[in-house]
């Protein structure tokens, strides 16, 4: 649905995308994850028709977004950084505009606006003016705003950014819901949110895609080597020593000393043939230990998100 | 076109719904009324010509189109919903015709709405001296296409910054310049070719003709032209935010 191929984007002197690629396909929630100042909004607002790309080409829904910037904007929904939206005019009414703007046939805009209320849970705040609202809600009108005209596409910069716990799972349920049958972008700096709601993460550094893949693959991406944590009731020394004659171990480093006749070791290892805690239970076995750990450490998504992202 | 009417209509409703517009339009009806009580020897006089009138409200018009405009983009600007709106399938053209022709109707409104006044004067006027219709709608033209060539002066201007104040004073500013750069005095210091030009290029010169009574399809496309090309101007300023 999405395709773009080396994008780049100069403000001024200051180069904000150099050089991004990516494609969507159809039914799938894409997530964009980036430190601030990534290039993150940028992509989006070069997607959406809002500032012109300065090289590199994208289509949307098969439509480039230059040269046919109308057909694509008319795919799409899009909720912008946050939220701006018509303070003085009231719910119903913007939602009404936009529906009007966006072409809904007269007949089934009531409709259509009881959906995107019902879904967006502001039937209580059809009374108010959007200034009013406080700015989760207000982010919940942007939302519905950009489903009213139940788009094959959506854009969303940020789309829990404002809202409190209990809503930010409510709408993160509804992404995915919405995710069934349409196709999502959206951008978050919650990893947990890109882990919950994506189908595939894109990470994005500096104007440059820097990882990409689902969430369990990127954690994963390290392949070669792993580490496993181990406590079994044994001396340090002991410990050390069984695994320190496992085949592939690279590194032992002793995480807590054996006060109540437990030690706890780190054993990293490097591209075993078979997994490592099969080796390492087999040993503890044999030696008739008893054991109360065996755990794979994997990256969180987090330091996934720090290692690839501090890298110049 | 629907897309035009869409936001016309939104911006039609922002004014009727905006507290400032009634208070702009106030202070507009009674500059109004005191420019015209202030000149009401005219009647008394027996002429039964509303020509100083004319010659003198395109200083309130001045005031009062740059406070319709100002916000119309800068506004846009400021809270950011210009990309809420320009990510709409909204050609940038039909944004800035729709804005345009929503504010045209309150400038329109608010000078018809200053009809009654000069009614109201001329029952007063002596019996001998009978109102000049002709020449009153003719002045009235003119007022509206000053009105109309303010506002979209006033909206370029809007359009290129993100503060009001700012579009307010500068759009004020702009209007005086393009307006009195024909001044005969003005001319009379000037270079004969650029004097020339400078009378033809300016408001008044245009706008003096209909306050006259003088219909002259030149005057009319002068100002068809001033207020396409300001709009145009405006598209490029909007459009402009996709290279900056
Ligand atoms: N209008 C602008 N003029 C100049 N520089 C800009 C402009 N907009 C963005 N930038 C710069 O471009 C870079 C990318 O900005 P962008 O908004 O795309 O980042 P982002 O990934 O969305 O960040 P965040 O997570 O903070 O929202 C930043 O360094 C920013 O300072
Ligand atoms: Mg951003």
């Amino acid at each position: 649905m999405i395709e773009v191929s080396n994008l780049i984007k100069d403000y001024g002197s200051f180069r904000a995308l150099s050089g991004v690629s990516f494609s969507m396909k159809k039914g799938e929630i894409l997530g964009f994850l980036g430190p601030n100042g990534a290039g993150k909004s940028t992509t989006m607002k070069v997607l959406t028709g809002f500032i012109s790309a300065d090289g590199g080409t994208a289509t949307v829904a098969g439509h480039d977004v230059m040269n046919d910037s109308i057909a694509v904007r008319r795919q799409l929904g899009y909720l912008p950084e946050n939220t701006p939206i018509y303070e003085e005019m009231g719910v119903v009414e913007f939602l009404r505009f936009i529906a009007g703007v966006r072409r809904v046939p007269r007949g089934k805009v009531r409709e259509r606006l009881d959906t995107v209320i019902g879904m967006c849970g502001l039937a209580s705040m059809t009374g108010k003016l959007i200034g009013e609202l406080s700015r989760g809600y207000r982010q919940r009108v942007g939302l519905a705003q950009a489903l009213i005209h139940d788009p094959p596409i959506l854009i969303m910069d940020e789309p829990t950014s404002a809202l409190d716990p209990s809503q930010t799972v409510e709408i993160r349920e509804l992404v995915r819901e919405i995710g069934r049958e349409k196709s999502v972008l959206l951008s978050t700096h919650i990893m947990g949110e890109a882990t919950a709601t994506c189908d595939r993460v894109i990470i994005i550094s500096r104007g440059r895609i820097v990882a990409e893949g689902t969430p369990e693959s990127l954690v994963r991406s390290d392949e070669k080597r792993r580490g496993v944590l181990v406590e079994a009731r044994a001396s340090a020394e002991d410990l050390r020593g069984l695994l320190g004659g496992l085949a592939g171990v690279a590194n032992i480093t002793e995480k807590s000393a054996a006060a109540d006749g437990w030690a706890s070791c780190r054993a990293i290892f490097d591209a075993p043939a078979t997994d490592p805690r099969e080796t390492i239970f087999a040993a503890v076995r044999e030696k008739g230990w008893e054991l109360r750990e065996l755990h794979e450490e994997t990256m969180t998504l987090e330091e996934f998100f720090i290692k690839v992202t501090t890298q110049s | 076109m629907n897309a035009t009417y869409q936001i016309f209509a939104k911006e039609l409703r922002g004014f009727l719904n905006s507290p400032a517009i009634y208070i702009f339009l106030t202070v507009f009806l009674v500059l109004s009324g005191a420019v015209m009580f202030y000149l009401r020897n005219i009647f008394a006089e027996g002429a039964a010509t509303m020509a100083p009138y004319f010659g003198a409200a395109p200083a309130v018009l001045l005031i009062f189109v740059p406070a319709v405009a100002m916000r119309l983009w800068a506004e846009e600007n400021k809270i950011g919903t210009l990309e809420l709106l320009m990510t709409l399938p909204i050609r940038d053209w039909e944004a800035v015709t729709g804005k345009y022709l929503a504010s045209a109707v309150v400038v329109v409104a608010a000078i018809v709405l200053t009809l009654p006044m000069p009614l109201f004067i001329a029952s007063f006027a002596k019996e001998a001296t009978p109102v000049d219709a002709g020449a009153w709608i003719s002045g009235y033209a003119g007022l509206i296409f000053t009105g109309l060539a303010y506002l979209a002066i006033s909206e370029a201007i809007s359009a290129m910054t993100r503060n009001q104040i700012v579009a307010y004073i500068i759009g004020a500013t702009a209007c005086f310049v393009l307006t009195w750069v024909s001044q005969p005095s003005l001319l009379y210091y000037m270079p004969d070719f650029l004097a020339s030009i400078m009378g033809w290029l300016g408001i008044a010169a245009h706008s003096q003709n209909f306050s006259r009574g003088i219909f002259d399809t030149r005057d009319f496309f002068y100002f068809l032209s001033l207020i396409f090309l300001m709009l145009f101007i405006t598209v490029r300023v909007v459009e402009s935010r996709r290279w900056r």
